[in-house]
């Protein structure tokens, strides 16, 4: 136990060193060295998806938006420690108060978290992972990676979401019993939860997509940066290395030869 | 001093701060000119929406209409081909840009129906860059979900255009210029095949 427990350290460590080298990455694009597994992996999920994940979603839909919300709200208060602990880890008291908060409110007048009472008093979510923390430590994202099931990543996410899974009470208290169902339960919910909340957006996307793995990592990565900036976000610059190409009147090249409808 | 007349004074004064006065009130005026132009824009699209009496047909081609009118579509499909631009030859820009086109209708025309009862409002603009603006929309969905919305617009040929769409902070145009530079360098760097699946979508 000791010894896997100190094997772990230092792999984690090493892997976090790996991050850091790589920090200088983090302001341009998140690269991804491994596309081609990564391809093999996002093939292989969206089988998955196909076969089981969009299926269970679709009459999950059926059950009506109430239900579907209290089961949502359920898992949801169930990761106020993970949540909690990050954002002690991240020195960020005001949500941590708030963490607290809404799971004391929740969990006795939220009737064990079904109804999200803290929402309804103002108290709004703050959602947070390791990743994250990781981030706020000055960890770049490393590389760009598909996780089997889990989808889109990067490296430093992907140790967070381990990470977030070995500090989850859920997880230390169950770990003695003989069939720990909980987690792998929990983690299929939201999945199912997600998948539900997305159909037709995914649905959309996956259909007017040309080259769908790039228009999902595109996707994630920006999505991703807007996280790290606190929704915050500027608007993200175009980055026209070419910008001279434009006419004085910012128009440019075809666009002077076929207009006629000035 | 007593040679310099107060009134000299105040003539030079409002002769050399004049031009910041003038490109102060100009821009803001220009800034006015971005809202309402987003604004109006977007109200007709709403309107055009979730008008039940435009049959499908109608929908696209007023749909395109909205495009033409607001979208600065060629300077779009240009940002979206990224570094690959400059290095395509001008009869493959156009055969692209024609296709980008087409690509857009079709992708959008399918969903034109899933949209109807949204609520439109701008909150907001400000300078970008040159000749540039950014406007900040609200859009309401009727489940009473809020989505941001920021459009790009620049001033080409003296009318307002859009030519970047950013929707809660995810930018349409990178996004697009991400899955194009993919397909064109999986391809060995050759825009054709690129240029096919837009045409065949």
């Amino acid at each position: 136990m000791k010894n896997s427990l100190i094997k772990f350290t230092i792999t984690f460590l090493i892997l976090l060193a790996l991050c850091k080298v790589n920090t200088s990455y983090a302001q341009e694009q998140t690269p991804d060295p491994f596309e081609k597994i990564n391809r093999a992996v996002f093939i292989f999920n969206e089988s998955i998806d196909s076969a089981f994940l969009k299926p269970i979603a679709t009459l999950y839909s059926t059950v009506p938006e109430p239900g579907r919300n209290a089961l949502r709200n359920i898992f949801r208060n169930l990761e106020s420690p993970i949540i909690l602990t990050n954002n002690i880890l991240q020195a960020d008291i005001y949500n941590a108060q708030t963490t607290t908060l809404r799971f004391l409110i929740n969990t006795i007048f939220g009737l064990g978290g079904i109804f999200d009472t803290a929402s309804k008093l103002g108290i709004e979510r703050n959602d947070t992972n390791f990743g994250e923390t990781l981030e706020k430590y000055g960890f770049g994202p490393g590389f760009y990676i598909v996780l089997p099931i889990l989808g889109p990543s990067t490296f430093r996410d992907a140790i967070g979401i381990g990470v977030d899974q070995i500090i989850d009470p859920l997880n230390i208290t169950t770990k003695n019993l003989q069939n720990n169902w909980l987690q792998p339960t929990k983690t299929s919910i939201r999945g199912v939860d997600f998948r539900e909340r997305n159909l037709n957006t995914i649905d959309n996307l996956k259909e007017t997509s040309l080259d769908y793995y790039a228009t999902l990592r595109s996707l994630y990565l920006q999505r991703r940066k807007n996280i790290a900036n606190n929704e915050n976000y500027d608007i993200p610059s175009l980055d026209l290395d070419d910008d001279d190409d434009l006419n004085e009147d910012g128009t440019c090249c075809v666009y002077v030869e076929t207009s006629t409808d000035e | 001093m007593k040679y310099f007349n107060t009134n000299i004074f105040v003539a030079l004064l409002i002769f050399f701060l004049s031009p910041f006065v003038f490109a102060s009130l100009s821009i803001s005026a220009e800034k006015d000119e971005a809202l309402k132009f987003i604004e109006n824009l977007g109200n007709k699209a709403i309107l055009m929406l979730s008008n039940e009496n435009y049959t499908e047909d109608q929908k696209i081609s007023e749909f395109e209409k909205l495009l033409d009118q607001g979208f600065e579509v060629q300077l779009i499909a240009r940002y979206a081909l990224g570094k690959y631009w400059r290095k395509t030859p001008k009869i493959k820009r156009q055969e692209y840009v024609a296709a980008f086109r087409k690509f857009i209708v079709d992708s959008y025309a399918s969903r034109l129906g899933q949209f109807g009862g949204e609520k439109f409002y701008t909150n907001n603009v400000r300078e970008d860059g040159k000749r540039g603006f950014i406007v900040n929309s609200l859009i309401e969905t009727p489940s009473g979900t809020k989505v941001k919305v920021d459009w790009r617009v620049k001033k080409i040929n003296n009318a307002l255009r859009i030519y970047d769409v950013v929707i809660e902070g995810i930018s349409m145009v990178i996004t697009q210029r991400d899955e194009f530079s993919s397909i064109i360098q999986r391809s060995g760097g050759n825009i054709d095949p690129l240029i096919k699946k837009l045409q065949n979508f």
